[in-house]
């Protein structure tokens, strides 16, 4: 198994690393950080609190940047490959459908974890306020928990949607509003009445990107971030169970 | 019939077209619809930069709510005349009684129209939602503004038509075009806070000086004289983007 696997890894990561989306969505990432970095006189201000907006910034666009052009991505290609029946053909070969499956995942799950760690990296060289500690070290499984959710909610999504259009457009539409209300550009505290408090249970990633900010701006310890990674590991069972209730990865 | 009428009732049927057509509810509807909901539920959120502070909401209405819609429409249109373009759509009417020119503004008066009456009812409903929006006669006052930014987001458009040689191509050049627009034309962070060469830089960008004159009038009430630098670059734009137009896109053929 491991034989035909690790040859299936290559391809995969070949045929990614040619993708012009791929590209196209490092590339911005990078860019959009470097041109917050050249912002330097800008506060957000909620009452009377206020906080640098780079540094607000920098965590949530380094982790949902790419995540979200991984969701994006997955959606068309999990909505393209039920649409066409790819999964059924291929189980009629001895590549079974989930082994396939399996590996893009962890190759856009490396992808995600890279291409976030390099966008942190230049924000740090930017300007932005990155506390260098070992504690530093929880953002890489950190982002890999948003980026595995958000496969799983892609192939939900994929799942459920009639055709690729409709997918792609309810992909879009969902992640449009988690990054509206996930804590990625706006702080969810200036939300009014109770929503502060019910954003991070009702949104996904909301919980883990409050975790990742805590330990990339202030080198918080992972200890006092317990109740938001719970919050992040149930959304990730819920979306896993949701995408293999939806999306049929066997065909059979 | 004559030319005039047949125009007319060219634009009639596009205005039919576009009322059914989904891309048209998307940026005219849904994306505007949204984006003012999260503004909303955002309202207590302030920027600050120097010694000035305004509210997000009314910041972004005026300034992300008029260049949105205005690259939404665009991007819209483009994808129109792009397939036009790549389909000989324009050669092939050439043959016909009605002129390619009569096609085109048959498609830009409604296009124009829609824009120009959706960043309209985002200002007012910005205003319903809680922005500093003056709906007096300032509303009335940036309407020629309102002009100059359709007409400058259709004129990128046939630019970029007429350079690509697929929609496909036209699509991901347009995106490319428009999300620097976003950043540093002062419609999502102001120019104060940007370092004193981006900012000085950013005031001879397309959309920068339109965006800063909306703000102006409908916010602070001030005169549409006052921004006259702005405008006369607003307008040296649209007339470099429409003489090279002209050049790229085979109107004619």
């Amino acid at each position: 198994m491991t034989t035909s696997t690790l040859p299936l890894f290559r391809a995969s990561w070949k045929m990614m690393l040619r993708s012009r989306g791929v590209i196209a969505a490092i590339i911005t990432s990078t860019l959009y950080v470097a041109f917050f970095g050249l912002i330097e006189d800008l506060d957000f201000a909620v009452g009377t609190e206020t906080i640098r907006f780079f540094d607000f910034v920098l965590p949530g666009f380094a982790v949902f940047l790419m995540v979200y052009q991984i969701q994006d991505i997955t959606v068309a290609v999990a909505a393209s490959f039920k649409a066409r029946g790819i999964l059924k053909r291929l189980a009629t070969t001895p590549l079974s459908p989930a082994r396939f499956i399996g590996v893009q995942t962890l190759i856009y799950l490396g992808l995600g974890v890279v291409a976030s760690a390099l966008v942190l990296t230049i924000g740090k060289m930017v300007g932005g306020n990155v506390a260098m500690t070992t504690n530093l070290l929880w953002f890489i499984p950190l982002v890999a928990l948003v980026a595995l959710t958000s496969i799983a909610l892609a192939y939900t999504i994929a799942g459920l949607a009639p055709n690729p259009q409709t997918a792609t457009n309810i992909g879009g539409t969902i992640s449009f509003l988690m990054f509206g209300f996930a804590g990625v550009l706006f702080p969810t505290q200036a939300l009014p009445g109770v929503l502060p408090d019910i954003v991070p249970y009702a949104v996904p990633h909301a919980a883990v990107i409050e975790a990742i900010r805590g330990i990339t701006l202030n080198g918080d310890s992972i200890s006092g971030y317990g109740h938001q990674i719970l919050i992040g590991i149930t959304w990730l069972v819920l979306a896993f169970t949701a995408s293999t209730l939806s999306y049929r990865f066997t065909e059979d | 019939m004559t030319a005039i009428a047949g125009t007319l009732r060219l634009a009639s049927a596009s205005s039919k077209q576009l009322l059914r057509s989904s891309e048209v509810w998307a940026t005219t509807i849904a994306f505007p619809g949204a984006l003012l909901a999260i503004l909303w539920l955002f309202s207590e959120l302030r920027f600050e930069f120097g010694t000035q502070e305004v509210p997000l909401i009314d910041f972004w209405v005026t300034g992300l709510g008029v260049l949105g819609v205005a690259l939404g429409n665009g991007h819209a249109f483009l994808a129109n005349i792009s397939t036009w373009k790549a389909g000989g759509v324009l050669k092939r009417i050439s043959v016909t009684p009605i002129s390619a020119g009569q096609l085109i503004v048959g498609e830009v008066i409604p296009r124009a129209v829609l824009g120009m009456a959706t960043i309209i009812a985002f200002l007012a409903v910005g205003n319903g939602l809680g922005a500093n929006i003056q709906m007096g006669v300032e509303l009335v006052s940036v309407l020629p503004v309102m002009v100059m930014v359709t007409f400058t987001g259709l004129s990128v458009a046939f630019i970029i038509a007429g350079v690509t040689k697929t929609p496909q191509n036209a699509n991901a050049t347009d995106t490319a075009v428009s999300w620097p627009l976003y950043l540093v034309t002062g419609a999502m962070f102001p120019l104060a806070a940007f370092p004193t060469w981006l900012e000085q830089t950013a005031h001879y960008i397309p959309y920068t000086g339109l965006i800063a004159t909306v703000r102006g009038v409908v916010l602070d009430s001030r005169p549409l004289t006052d921004f006259g630098p702005e405008l006369v670059i607003g307008a040296a734009w649209i007339t470099v983007l429409l003489v090279a137009a002209t050049r790229t896109y085979g109107f004619v053929k």
